[in-house]
Order: C-alpha cells, then structure tokens, then sequence
C-alpha cells in the first residue's frame, strides 16, 4: 500500500469542501435509498450531471457519500415495511421484517448500519492493498484481453438478472447499440444520426443514465401504481448494538464481508447478487439456522455487510479494466468518463492521486461519517419511507427531468432521456434488466475501440481472442454463461432447473 | 398464465427479431471494412444486430433459457394494481410540456405546476400538506441545493431580476 499516496489523499478528503461534499452525499443517498423503489444507483445517477462544474475529486466524494449512504437507506425500507429501498436489500428482508414484529426494528437498522461499516472498511482496505499490485499486473493487457474483460463483465450481468439469458444479452447489445448513434471512433463518419447534428455527439451518458433508472422507473411505478407504505412501529429509531452483540454476529460479519468483496471483484456481479449469497452462506455457516427467516440478527448482518463489502472490490474493474463490478460502479464508471477520467490499466499511473482522495473519501465515510449521520437523519429517512407514492413519484420524475436537462443545459438531452425513461418503462414492464443497457452503453465505446483494434492487429482473424490465453479464458467462460441454462437443462434431464431461495420481486425486476 | 407468458414472449421475440433486422439493414448503408481497418463503422452495429436478431429468434420458438436457480421469478411478487395507462401517458405528455416552457417559463415558475399536473394525473388522493410540499417546498429545496449551493445555472425565466443576487 502506498502510505504517502494515502496521506495527500487523506488530506485532500479532509479539506471542508471535501467534508461537506461526502455530507450532502451521505445524507442525499440515505434518504434516497430509504424511499421505496429508488435505487442506489439512480440516486447516485441523478446526482451525476450536477456533479459537472464541480472538481473531479469533489464529484467523486459526493458520489462515494451517495453510494455508502444508500447502501444503508435501502434496508431502512426493507426492515421496517418489507419494500426493498435498493435492490441489495431485498435480502435481508425476512429478517429485518421479522425483527420489526418483534419490536427489534431498531437494533436490526443498528445492526445494518455497524456491518455495513464494517464490509465497507474491510473491502476499501482489500481495494487500495490489491489496487497497485493488480494495476502493474494488467499493464500486459493488450486490445484482445481488455475486450474480452468487457465481454465477460457484459455477459455476467446480463445472464445474472433473473430475466433470462436471452433478455439480458438483448439488453445489453441494446445498450452497446446506443453508444454506436454519432461520429465513428476510428473512421469519424456519422452513424444512425439521421442528420441530426444534436446526434454527432452520441447520447449523452447522465441523461441515458437518469432516463432509464430514474424516468423510466417512475412510468413505471405510474403505470403500476404500489400500494401506500405504512410503518407497523412508527416510534422506531436506530439502536446500535452492544460490543457483545457484535461478538455474536462476528461470524456472519465475516462470511458477508468475504462473500461481498470475492463477488464485488467479478466484473457485472456485485449489487444484489452478494446479498442473497451471502445470506445464504451465513446461514449455512450459523449456529442457529433455523432462526433465518423468523427473525435472526444475523440473516441481518450478512447481507447488510455484503452490500457494502462489495463496494470497493467492484472498483477494482472498474478502475483497472473500466468494466464495472456493479451497478453503482457503473455509475462512477460514467462519472469518470464525464469527467474526462477514462479508466483503464493506466489509470494508476496517470491520476493516481484522485483515486488516492477518492479511497480516503471512502474510508471517512465508512469510519467517520456514516454512524453519526445515520443516527441524524433517522427520523428523516423515516419519513422518506413513507412518502405518498404519488407524491414519491411526482418528485422523482421532475427531479430526473431537471437532472437530464442540468448536465448540459441541454433541452435535447432532457428530451432524449425521457424517450428512454419510456424504453425502461416497457423494458421494466416485460422484464428486460434495466442494469444491463446501462452497462452496455458504459462499456460500448471501450468494447467497438478493443474489438476492432484487435482486429486490425490479427489483419481480420477473430482467432486473436483464442491464440491469446487470458483472452482466450474470458471468451471460454462468457460461452459457458451463455449455455449456462442450456448446460442446467441438460443435467436436470430435459426440466427446469428447481428454484432455490427467491429473492422478492422488486430485487429481481430491478437488479 | 404460462401459456399468456409464453405468447408474450412469443411477441416480445418477433419485435425483438424486427428491431435486430432493422439495425442490420440500417447498418448496411454505413461505410464498409477497410484493409486498415477489417471491422469498419459498420461491423460492430452488424454484429449488435445479429445478436439481438438471436435473442428475438431464441424468445420467439421457445427456447426462452429458465432462468438461474438463484435468481429465479419471484414468489412473492408484489401486489400491483392493474395497468393505469391514463396517469402514464398524462405524465409523459406532461414531461414533454414542461421541457416545453421550462426556459422560457423559468425553474422556480415552471415546476410547481409540473408537480401540480403529475399529482393530478395520477387520481390518488393525497393529503393537502403531501400536496402543497411537493408542489412548493420541493422545488423550492432543489432549487436552493443546485441552483445556490451546486451553482448550476438553471433557467430563471421572468424571475432573473429578482433571483440575480442569489
């Protein structure tokens, strides 16, 4: 670990701008995370095109604040009225739900926010000890390797949705396809921009963002109206737990914290998927596993700690390969990009003191600030949890629309992003995974650039994704998740393969 | 209720296969491959169709893949109502006008009655405080967080005058 790097970093997140930026972040993605059905990654997306005139390193710090913080909004929600406020918390719903009836709503959301701490630390530790080793590693990549990574990370997320590989994969070549509407990277020449000289640009990435995480969720959420929240204790508050009680869950602490980061690191994986195995790791691991489900603390813990332990693993592609672990990464994928960061094995090299600062930034907000803020703004994350949907869902939709129209000043872009609110809306409606386009159109540009570099240094031949052994090997386990359903299929004798633990509906539809 | 679903996805194929068909022929007016460059503008989006063409083919006989054990259909799906497609259209239509005066009308002038309508349309009932927050105390809010704290310049409209030394 490189201590002086980590130093300047330090003393740049500590300037009070730095503070008061990774604040408004915190307390924007907590209460953000805490209204049903908005998402991390919208919260962290709408924040995106007001980042613009704001310093790279302070629209980093805002987006590390917004990220932690609605790691723990979401399961605010998900313990106390059984709606997951993020995807990733949908799983420890059983739990969370179950200790709310027996009036322990409060230590369960006590107990959300200590391990979240906790995962968030151990992950930011594991991200900054393998960040420089991994990065001299991945100098060797070539066009060939980096492609493949984009590939597999693509496909990951894609089959991983719950929508079925075939969606998925549409979804994602759909998302690829947008990034393809402009000025050609290599040749220049326009495509699909029908003489539109607003399209020579190509989409612009926070209004395709806004549009499909945020618009078109709220059409959606119009078109299927939820049913107004209700507390069932509306005294509850935020008690932390004991040291003793911390000593019990030490086990399931560890086993989300391991589980987070291994699967944050899988390029596409990170988000709900780390929740739900590290649920059920923890219960296989437990004790007591016959309490998940009826109200176990630790059917709590697990996920909660996974959730946030993924958050620095699934930096490590987004930094080095610029392919995204998670959804929420995608998103600081995106901001990189707007602001003129492109990510990738030089990275490192080129500005290693902004990812130094956004490390620090990380830590504070996972030592320092988290705790302290989640106990100040308990009572308004209360109310957001029981906004009048329609109110909820007004609110949302003009702050998106503001969003899509601020990045740029741009009518166009507001227009364009509520064109594809209304794509995520009947994509949402017939089951299309909203986080695959994103992470196409995230991927697009770098994916075409690699693929056809490679091509030109082969004079044509696809064999260079098979001549070359790490590539090769990315290819390999892309085709495998791929046939994947066919392959289960195939070994269940000709039948579905049987379901094992369902996460609800919301994490499937939105994850 | 599978055998709606299967002819769903039956549809929901033969689009998918017409938009693959689509992009590929769109893409066939693009520049072709060079010697110095064997992929082209044109082979990429080729390819992005010829996947989606797949994905369509593959939905529409049948051959939908089940999906993972882990992450299978929900059980316990959530109750909705039925689809409103009155409030939907109302709020696009509504989006669409107030992207419409936004500049000229201003941030603080135009939104309050954006919210307004968006409430309206969605004919729930909401309480008269719920009301009056969103529709006043929310703009008000973001534009006190963006406009003054972030300094993104939104539009003003009528209210330069008065809104110049914030």
């Amino acid at each position: 670990m490189d201590w002086g790097s980590l130093g300047a970093g330090f003393a740049v997140a500590l300037r009070p701008d730095s503070l008061v930026a990774m604040l408004i972040g915190l307390a924007w993605g907590m209460i953000g995370g805490a209204l049903p059905g908005v998402s991390g990654p919208f919260s962290m997306a709408v924040l995106l095109p007001f980042t613009y005139g704001l310093d790279t390193g302070l629209a980093l710090m805002l987006l590390a604040g917004v990220w932690t913080g609605a790691n723990y909004g979401g399961s605010i929600p998900s313990i106390l009225i059984r709606v997951p406020g993020a995807p990733s918390s949908a799983a420890c719903i059983p739990d969370g739900f179950a200790l709310t009836l027996q009036g322990q709503g409060a230590k369960a959301l006590g107990v959300s926010l200590i391990c979240g701490c906790v995962g968030g630390l151990l992950s930011v530790l594991v991200l900054m000890v393998l960040l420089v080793p991994l990065g001299s590693a991945v100098l060797a990549f070539g066009s060939p390797e980096i492609f493949a990574t984009t590939l597999f990370g693509l496909t990951v997320m894609s089959s991983l949705a719950g929508s079925g590989v075939a969606k998925g994969v549409a979804a994602g070549a759909f998302g690829l396809l947008l990034t393809t509407v402009g000025l050609d990277q290599i040749a220049g020449s326009p495509r699909f921009t029908f003489g539109r000289v607003e399209l020579l640009g190509g989409f612009d990435l926070s209004a395709v963002l806004v549009g499909f995480f945020g618009i078109g969720e709220m059409l959606y959420q119009l078109a299927y109206p939820a049913s107004a929240p209700d507390l069932v204790d509306r005294k509850v508050g935020t008690s932390l737990p004991t040291l003793r009680e911390l000593r019990g869950l030490w086990r399931a602490t560890m086993v989300g914290s391991v589980v987070g980061m291994i699967i944050g690191m899988i390029p596409g994986a990170g988000g709900p998927v780390s929740s739900f195995v590290a649920y059920g790791e923890a219960r296989r691991w437990s004790k007591r596993p016959e309490l998940f489900g009826k109200g176990s603390m630790e059917g709590v813990a697990a996920p909660e700690t996974a959730n946030n332990s993924d958050q620095g693993t699934a930096l490590v592609p987004t930094l080095l390969f610029g392919v995204p672990g998670s959804a929420s990464a995608a998103v600081v994928l995106a901001a990189l990009i707007l602001h003129g960061v492109r990510p990738g094995p030089f990275l490192m090299q080129q500005r290693a003191d902004l990812l130094w600062t956004f490390f620090a930034a990380l830590l504070l907000v996972n030592t320092v600030l988290m705790v302290p803020v989640g106990i100040a703004l308990q009572r308004l994350c209360m109310r957001a949890v029981i906004v009048p949907p329609p109110a909820l869902v007004a609110g949302v939709l003009a702050l998106s629309t503001l969003g899509a129209y601020a990045g740029n000043l741009s009518l166009a872009e507001a227009a364009h992003a509520l064109v594809f609110g209304v794509v995520g809306c009947l994509m949402l409606r017939f089951g299309f995974p909203i986080p695959a386009v994103v992470l196409g159109m995230v991927l697009g540009f770098t994916m075409e650039g690699e693929f056809r570099r490679s091509l030109m240094m082969s004079f044509g031949s696809p064999m260079i994704f098979l001549r070359r052994p790490i590539a090769a090997v990315l290819v390999g386990l892309t085709a495998l998740l791929l046939l994947r359903p066919v392959i289960a299929r195939a070994g269940a004798g000709g039948r579905r393969p049987a379901g094992g633990p369902r996460p609800p509906a919301e994490a499937v539809r939105s994850a | 209720m599978r055998a709606d679903a299967v002819r769903v996805d039956r549809v929901l194929g033969g689009v998918l296969a017409c938009f693959g068909l689509g992009v590929i022929a769109l893409a066939a007016r693009l520049p072709a491959a060079t010697a110095a460059d064997p992929v082209g503008p044109r082979g990429f989006p080729t390819l992005l169709g010829l996947v989606i063409l797949s994905c369509g083919v593959g939905l529409a006989i049948g051959s939908r893949t089940a999906p993972p054990a882990d992450a299978a259909p929900p059980d316990d799906v959530e109750p909705r109502g039925a689809p409103a497609p009155r409030p939907l259209l109302g709020a696009i239509g509504f989006t669409a006008l107030y992207l419409a005066v936004l500049e000229p009308a201003g941030y603080l002038l135009a939104t309050p009655p954006y919210l307004a309508a968006l409430l309206l349309v969605q004919g729930r009932r909401v309480t008269a405080r719920a009301f009056l927050l969103t529709v006043f105390a929310l703009p008000a809010a973001l534009y006190a967080l963006f406009a003054v704290a972030m300094r993104v310049p939104l539009p003003t409209g009528p209210l330069e005058p008065f809104l110049r030394g914030f």
